[in-house]
This record gives C-alpha cells, structure tokens and sequence, in this order.
C-alpha cells in the first residue's frame, strides 16, 4: 500500500505537503486545506510533514551526489537540451539553535544557496543581436532603484536620482525592438544551507540527471562571488561563464558617481561605461577606471564605503576579476543570458515561503528540510508527486500499547 | 485495469460511469420531483460534495478490502524472511474524501519480535521522465 505510519494516503499527503511548500506558513497551509479540500489538520502536524518529506529529500539529494561521484547516476531525461543554463545565488533565512527550549534561542541569519537549471530553446545569430543596451539600463530612475537594492551600503544617496517620470512608465510597458527571446524548457533548482564545496556535487548531480553536460551550448552565469566560479572551475568546466550583467552595471553606476557626482554627467559617464561594457569593452573601461584610480590616489584602509576612491577600486577590482567572463556580444550571438536575472528571481520564490520575521529554522535539518520541499515545489518536473509514487511506504508498523 | 499508473482514458471511462450514478443521487437526495425552486446551487453542491466523498470512501474500501482478500495466508518478514501469518487489524485511514476504515493486514514475526505490512513487491513502478 505504500502506507507510512500516518493515516494518510499517498495522494493526500503529497497535496498537504505541497500546500506546505506553496503558501507562506504551514499554518495558512492547513487553514487552505480545510477550506478547499475539507481536510482537517492543525498546522503544527502539517509541519511536521512538511519537515518529515524535506529531510528524506534531502537524503535523496545527497544520494543522488554520491551516485554521481560513483559514475553511477543515469540521465532521467530522453535526450540532452539544446541549451543548458545554470545560474546559482545565495539568499538568506532566519536560523535558531535547536534543543534549547520553545521559542526562538541564538537567532542567526544564514545563507542558503540556490541553483536554477534552466533548459532551453534560443536562436543562436552571426552577429550580435542586441548591440544597443536595452531600455532597462538606460533608464535612470530605474537604475538607481536597482543599485540601491542590489548594493545599498554603496549606492549613491537616493535624491541623486532623478524621480520617475510618466514616460518611463510607458516606455518599460512596450516590449523593447529586439531579438526573439529564448523559449523556456523545463526549471529544476537545487537549495542548501550547506557550503559551496558541499553545494557543487548537489548541482552537478541535478545538472547529470538532466543531460546538462550533453547539451551543445552550456552557460553558467552568477554575480562576482568567488563561490560561484570555484564551482564553475569545478563542476562545470565547460561551460560558458558568464558574469551577471546587472552586478557590472551596479559596480558601474557607483563608479560613474564617484568621478562624476553632478546627476547628469554622473548618468552621462554611467551610459558610456555601460555601453562598453554591453558591447564587450571591458578592457576600455577598466583602463579608464585605472586612470581614475591614479588621479584620485587608492581608498586607505579606513575609507568610508561610499568614499570615490573606495567605489573605484571596488569597480576595478570585479572588472578585473570578472574581465574573462564578460564577452557579453558572444554570449547574445551564442543566444545564452547575460543576467542572472532568472535566478535572482528564484531568490525571491525561496523568500516568499522560507523568510520573514516570524519565520526561524532549526539550524541544520530544519532550514534543510524546508529549502528542499520548496526546491521542490518549484521544480518544474514533477519532483514532489515523483517522490511519493516512488515511496517504498514503511514495512514495520509503530508498537502499539494495549489499552 | 491490471495495471499500477491508469490510464488517461480508463479514468475517463470510469468518470463517465460515475457521472450516470448522478441521477440516482439526485433521485435519493430530492425525490423523483428534484428539488423545490427555493433550494439554491451552494445546497445542491453539499449533496453532490457528499456523494461524491461516499462513492470516494466505499471505492477505496471495497478496493482495499479486495486487496487484502488476495493476500495468501502467509507471508516472509522483510527481516529473517520466516513466514508469518496475515491477519488484520482496523485502520482508519484519510484521503481526500475524508476517513474511511481500512482493515489493515498485519503480520507478526515471532523471531524479530516485529510487527510488518505485507507491503507491495515492487518500489517505485513509474519513474516518469521529463521531457528535456
């Protein structure tokens, strides 16, 4: 029967399970089970399931890293996409120790990490498809938002940028005269609070059972973190990788500030750097940056975070760091992403269901366990309904006392 | 209907056969006048909702019941492999109707001092794949 020692039918708890995953707190999970379906269950025993499911995914997971490593894992795909594309990030999540008594003990922010597997279909061109940047990155409000959510500690103050106007408005709701976009395939992603040595095999193995490392064209794409390109160098040698365009753009709007703090050659100098670097002159705007840095002398070691000489040599150092994974002209002819956009938004997905201020993991297993039944929920595969009709169910049953 | 995943249009089929025992719930529910005009849809939906979790609860029980039925009357411990007798033992079990009783068949293995379900011989018979 595949019974566990629950009372409830595969079929039913996979769709508790799956509220669990969907809705922002087990709580309102059971609320929307007892409204819609009938089904009554408190949602601290909803909870439970949820932990219960996430920690043998978990387990999964891990084995399916073990099999990869052994050469043992198999494709479970019919054959490989024609484009692979993997974007990997981090969030963060509210952790307390556990073991210590009710109530939130030793609350610690921690980072988790999330990997988006994407495959795709997209046109691959002789010329570059999209010289000019799109509207987005020439739209000054827009990019002063972006910067002040994306490196708040640095961005320029907010007054800086100009308030948005009507046009704009107009302007972003008109889809922008470029190439044809990719068409989606099929997402998977991976989570973990684990580290990144621990986290590159979870990848990988996701990335073998879907035929990645057969796929004709391969690209993986994160911000400047050093962590994403040691698993990169690691794991995924052969693909294409690609630094996120939105984090150069924010290095380079702070930077254009910092040479040129009047608003309008500050956004003049942003658009000239930006374009190079859409363009795949790189090497124009950290010889530019460079000649900044000497006019302007190094940052000393107790500049403040939005001193110039700080921002600049900030700037210079991703450009530098990043300058081979910035050939964004190939990457637009070669029909792969050039932001990390998809991931980011991923992000986002993972937040809405694990982070808040009333929301706290049990370090280890617990954050674990609920990154892997949300990793699951938004997989787009089928994962959660996969595992439970492969569920062996529990052979023994539970000891009862006699009455 | 041998099979463990249906098929889509075997479901059909028995949707379609369902959808005929309507009118003898309607009949049961209203009589054969149907109901009054004063009885508005939200009511109509309780009776529907209510049969439908009944026909849901007795399916799964004749169907388990048949089940454990075909069992033979011995069966190994998935530890030491001794055989051991079946007997049964009620259940209440929980699906998306609501709870119905489930005769459960349990067997006990003297040597590992265990209790066991008979449990399927095969895990996991469909591995569904994804299509890229």
């Amino acid at each position: 029967m595949r019974l566990t020692g629950h009372s409830y039918t595969p079929e039913l708890l996979y769709r508790l399970v799956t509220l669990g995953g969907q809705l922002p707190s087990a709580e309102l999970a059971a609320t929307a089970a007892g409204t819609a379906a009938n089904i009554q269950i408190c949602g601290r025993h909803l909870q439970r399931l949820v932990q219960e499911v996430g920690i043998d995914l978990a387990r999964l997971r891990d084995q399916q890293a073990v099999q990869r490593r052994r050469r043992t894992l198999a494709p479970r795909v019919a054959a490989a996409p024609p484009v692979a594309v993997v974007e990997v990030d981090g969030g963060r999540l509210g952790t307390r120790e556990p073991g210590v008594g009710p109530g939130v003990q030793q609350p610690q922010p921690k980072e988790n990490k999330i990997a988006f597997l994407l495959s795709m279909e997209a046109a691959t061109h002789a010329d570059d498809p999209q010289p000019k940047p799109p509207p987005a990155f020439r739209d000054h409000p827009r990019v002063a938002r972006l910067v002040r959510q994306i490196k708040a500690q640095t961005a320029p103050p907010a007054h800086e940028a100009p308030e948005p106007a009507a046009e704009h408005v107009a302007v972003e709701s008109v889809p922008p005269d470029g190439p044809q976009p990719p068409k989606r395939l099929v997402r998977t992603c991976v989570a973990s609070m684990h580290n990144s040595d621990t986290f590159g095999p979870l990848v990988a193995a996701e990335a073998q059972t879907r035929a990645f490392f057969d796929a004709p064209r391969q690209a993986f794409v994160g911000d400047g973190q050093q962590y994403n390109w040691s698993i990169q160098r690691a794991y995924f040698p052969h693909f294409e990788a690609i630094a996120d365009f939105i984090h150069v753009l924010c290095y380079l709007y702070t930077a254009a500030w910092a040479v040129q703090p009047e608003t309008a050659a500050h956004w003049q100098q942003y658009e000239s750097w930006m374009t190079a670097c859409w363009q795949g002159r790189v090497a124009e705007v950290v010889t530019e940056l460079a000649l900044w840095q000497e006019r302007l002398g190094r940052p000393p070691p107790e500049a403040e975070p939005r001193d110039p000489r700080q921002l600049i040599q900030e700037s210079l150092t991703y450009l530098r760091n990043n300058a081979p994974r910035m050939d964004y002209p190939r990457y637009r002819r070669l029909g792969l992403p050039v932001t990390s956009s998809w991931v980011e938004s991923l992000v986002g997905e993972f937040n809405a269901r694990v982070k808040g201020w009333d929301k706290w993991y049990n370090r280890g297993a617990g954050a674990e366990a609920i990154l892997q039944v949300r990793a699951a929920v938004l997989s787009e595969d089928g994962r959660l309904a996969r595992y439970f009709a492969e569920q062996p169910g529990n052979p023994y049953r539970r000891h009862r006392c006699s009455a | 209907m041998g099979h463990s995943q249906p098929a889509l249009q075997d479901l059909q089929n028995i949707r379609d056969f369902a959808n005929q025992w309507g009118k003898i719930i309607a009949r049961r529910a209203f009589g054969d006048a149907g109901p009054g005009l004063d009885v508005d849809l939200f009511t109509l939906e309780q009776f529907a909702q209510a049969a439908a979790q009944g026909l849901l609860q007795g399916t799964l029980t004749t169907l388990l019941e048949q089940q454990a039925q075909a069992l033979p009357d011995q069966q190994p411990c998935p530890a030491c492999q001794q055989l051991c007798t079946v007997t049964q033992e009620l259940r209440t079990l929980d699906c998306l109707g609501g709870s119905f009783p489930y005769n459960e068949p349990v067997c006990h293995c003297s040597a590992c001092r265990r209790d066991f379900f008979p449990s399927a011989a095969h895990l996991a018979p469909d591995r569904p794949q994804l299509h890229s």
